[in-house]
C-alpha cells in the first residue's frame, strides 16, 4: 500500500519550506542586493516584497478556487482556467479599456460568471463541462485580443499581463487583494462540510441536509469573484488550480475539504512563488511571464490526468 | 404516533407520471418494504419523501408539513441510504460517516468528540469499524453499502429510507443487514426499504407496498400482498407462493398471449 503524509505533517513541511522560500525569493533578482540590507533596500520593500506577496496570495487563491470548483462540478479536471472563468474575466477587463479603469473588477467579475452559468445550465457530463469551458475560453479570449488590438494600449505590457505576471504588483494591490482572498478562504473553510457533501453529488448533498442549488451558487459566485480579481491584478495563470488540489490529494490520500483547503493555500502559494522566481531567473535580465512557466509545467500534468481518467472509464 | 404520512402523493417527470396518488403511513418500530418491477416508481417514492423531487399531494413528518421544513431539518429526521454511490476523490469510511453529522452542525459549531464517537459507534454497529481508514474507492460494493448504512445511523434520523440496501450483498451479508435494520427499527425508528428480493422482503418487513406503474397495487401484511395472483399480475411471471411469511418460488415468465 502506498504511504501518505498526514495532512498535518504536509502542512508543517510546507510552512518550513515557505520560511526558507520567502527570503530566497526576496534575494533573487536582476539587481543584486547585499544580504545585510535585505530588509532595508527600497527595491526589496517597494518592488520585490509586494511582488512575492501577490504571487503567494494569487497562487493560493487559484489553488483553493480550483479545489472548490472540482468538488462543486464533481469533476477532477475542473479549474478556473479550463472552465473559462479566467478568460471571461480577461474579456471584461479589456472592455474596461474603453470605459473607465475603475470598472475593471466589476466588468471582469460580470464576464467571468457567464461561462460558469452556461456550464451549470448546459453541461450534462464531465467531458462536456471541460469542452464547453475550453470553447468559451477560446471565444472570450479572442474577443479580448481583438479589443486589446483596437485599444492601442502598449501591446508588450498587455501581452506580459495576459500571460500572467507579477511584475506590476504593488502594496496597493496587496491591500485590496488580501481581504478579498482571506474572506474567501474563511468562507470555504467554514463551509467545508457542505463542500464534502456536494462532491458526492446533488442527491447526496440533499440527504445530508445541504441545499445543492444554494451552495453551488455561493461557491461558484465567490470563486468567480476571487479569480476575476486575481486576473485583473496578475493576468491568467493557468493550471495552478488544477494541479495543486490533485497534488494535495495524492500526497495525503484524502479528499476531505477540511484538510484540502489549508494545504492548497500553502502549496498553491509556494508553487506560484517558485514559478515566479523561475520566471525572473531563467532568461535574466529578461523576465518571462509566470503564466508560461505554469502552463509549460502544468499541461503535461493535465494530459497525464486525462489519460488516467480515460483508462479508468474505458 | 405516525412518523410519516403520505396523502395522495404524485410525481411527474416532464409530463410522465412516475407516481400516482400514493398514500401511506409509517409508525415507530415498523419496516415498510416497497416492492415492484423496475420502473414502477420505487426510488421515486423514496426521493419524494426526502424532498429531492417536486411532488403533488401532502407529506407529513411527525405531523409537520414537509414543504415547510428546511433541508437541514428534514435531514435531522430522515436518514437515506442511497443505491448508487461513486466517489470521485479519496475519502475514508470514517470521514464519510461523519458527513452524516452535517445537519447537526453549523459553520460555527465544528465537529466535536461526540460526533466522532457517534460516527465510530455507527461503523462498529455495522461491523465495519475495520474499514474506517480505508479509501471508499477501493472498497467492494458490499463494504461500501455497510459504510453508507453507518452514515445513515450517524445521522440519527428516526425515519430510514433505504434503496435496495442488500443489492450488493451475498446471502449471509443480506440477512445480517436485514437483522440489523430490524434491530435498529425496534429502538423507536421506522424504515421504508425498497427491495428486489421478495423472500427477504416477506421475511423482514412488517408491511409491504406493491407498486405497479406508479400506483399502489396492494399494501398490507406480506401474506396479503405476496400472492400468486398479485405477483403474476404485476411482474408478469409465474410463481409458486406458500407459507407465512410467504416464500416465492419463480417458475417462469408469462409470454405475450400471441406467442404462447
Amino acid at each position: 500500500m502506498r504511504r501518505h503524509l498526514t495532512p498535518r505533517l504536509l502542512f508543517s513541511l510546507l510552512c518550513v519550506f515557505l520560511a526558507f522560500l520567502i527570503p530566497l525569493s526576496l534575494y533573487i533578482g536582476v539587481v543584486k542586493i547585499p544580504l545585510s540590507s535585505l530588509f532595508s533596500s527600497e527595491i526589496i520593500i517597494e518592488m520585490r516584497a509586494p511582488r512575492i506577496t501577490m504571487a503567494f496570495l494569487v497562487g493560493s487563491s487559484l489553488a483553493v478556487a480550483g479545489a472548490v470548483v472540482q468538488g462543486v462540478f464533481r469533476n477532477p479536471l475542473a479549474e478556473p482556467y479550463l472552465l473559462g472563468i479566467s478568460s471571461g474575466a480577461i474579456l471584461g477587463y479589456s472592455l474596461s479599456f474603453f470605459f473607465r479603469e475603475e470598472l475593471a473588477i466589476p466588468l471582469a467579475f460580470l464576464f467571468s460568471t457567464f461561462p460558469i452559468s452556461l456550464i451549470v445550465l448546459a453541461s450534462t457530463s464531465k467531458e462536456k463541462t471541460i469542452l464547453l469551458g475550453i470553447s468559451i475560453s477560446f471565444l472570450t479570449s479572442s474577443m479580448a485580443s481583438l479589443l486589446m488590438y483596437l485599444s492601442g494600449e502598449r501591446l508588450y505590457k498587455i501581452f506580459l499581463w495576459i500571460m500572467g505576471c507579477f511584475h506590476f504588483s504593488t502594496w496597493k494591490q496587496v491591500l485590496f487583494f488580501f481581504p478579498v482572498c482571506s474572506s474567501y478562504f474563511l468562507l470555504v473553510s467554514l463551509f467545508y462540510r457542505e463542500l464534502n457533501s456536494l462532491q458526492f453529488g446533488d442527491e447526496y448533498a440533499e440527504q445530508t441536509g445541504v441545499d445543492p442549488t444554494k451552495y453551488r451558487k455561493v461557491f461558484l459566485l465567490s470563486s468567480s469573484f476571487l479569480v476575476s480579481v486575481s486576473v485583473v491584478f496578475s493576468g491568467v495563470i493557468g493550471f495552478v488550480g488544477l494541479v495543486v488540489p490533485h497534488l494535495v490529494r495524492l500526497l495525503t490520500g484524502r479528499g476531505n475539504y477540511k484538510y484540502l483547503i489549508p494545504n492548497s493555500i500553502l502549496l498553491g502559494g509556494i508553487l506560484t512563488l517558485l514559478a515566479d522566481d523561475l520566471s525572473r531567473l531563467v532568461l535574466a535580465p529578461r523576465e518571462i511571464p509566470v503564466g508560461i512557466v505554469t502552463s509549460i509545467t502544468g499541461s503535461p500534468i493535465l494530459i497525464y490526468l486525462l489519460w488516467r481518467e480515460s483508462k479508468w472509464h474505458f | 404516533m405516525a412518523l410519516l404520512n403520505l396523502m395522495g402523493v404524485s410525481v411527474k417527470y416532464n409530463s410522465v407520471e412516475a407516481l400516482k396518488g400514493v398514500s401511506l403511513s409509517l409508525t415507530q418500530g415498523e419496516i415498510l418494504g416497497v416492492i415492484g418491477p423496475n420502473g414502477s416508481g420505487k426510488s421515486t417514492l423514496l426521493k419524494a419523501i426526502y424532498k429531492a423531487l417536486r411532488f403533488e399531494g401532502e407529506i407529513k413528518i411527525r405531523n409537520r408539513d414537509l414543504l415547510e421544513m428546511s433541508r437541514r431539518e428534514i435531514a435531522k429526521h430522515i436518514s437515506v441510504v442511497p443505491q448508487e454511490f461513486h466517489p470521485e476523490f479519496p475519502f475514508s469510511a470514517l470521514e464519510l460517516v461523519l458527513t452524516g453529522r452535517t445537519p447537526h452542525l453549523s459553520p460555527l459549531r465544528p465537529e466535536s468528540e461526540k460526533d466522532l464517537r457517534i460516527a465510530e459507534e455507527s461503523l462498529e454497529e455495522m461491523g465495519a469499524i475495520h474499514l474506517k481508514d480505508r479509501d471508499l474507492r477501493k472498497m467492494s460494493g458490499g463494504e461500501r453499502q455497510k459504510v453508507l448504512i453507518a452514515r445513515a445511523l450517524a445521522q440519527e434520523g428516526e425515519i430510514l429510507l433505504m434503496d435496495e440496501p442488500t443489492s450488493h450483498l451475498d446471502m449471509r451479508n443480506s440477512i445480517e443487514t436485514m437483522e440489523k435494520i430490524k434491530e435498529i427499527v425496534s429502538r423507536g425508528k421506522g424504515a421504508v426499504v425498497v427491495m428486489h428480493d421478495l423472500n427477504l422482503a416477506s421475511r423482514y418487513c412488517d408491511k409491504l407496498l406493491l407498486l405497479k406503474e406508479g400506483v399502489i397495487h396492494s399494501m398490507g401484511r406480506p401474506k396479503k400482498v405476496i400472492t400468486e395472483e398479485n405477483i403474476e399480475e404485476v411482474y408478469r411471471v409465474r410463481v409458486k407462493v406458500f407459507g407465512d411469511p410467504p416464500i416465492v418460488v419463480p417458475l417462469g415468465v408469462i409470454g405475450d398471449e400471441n406467442q404462447s
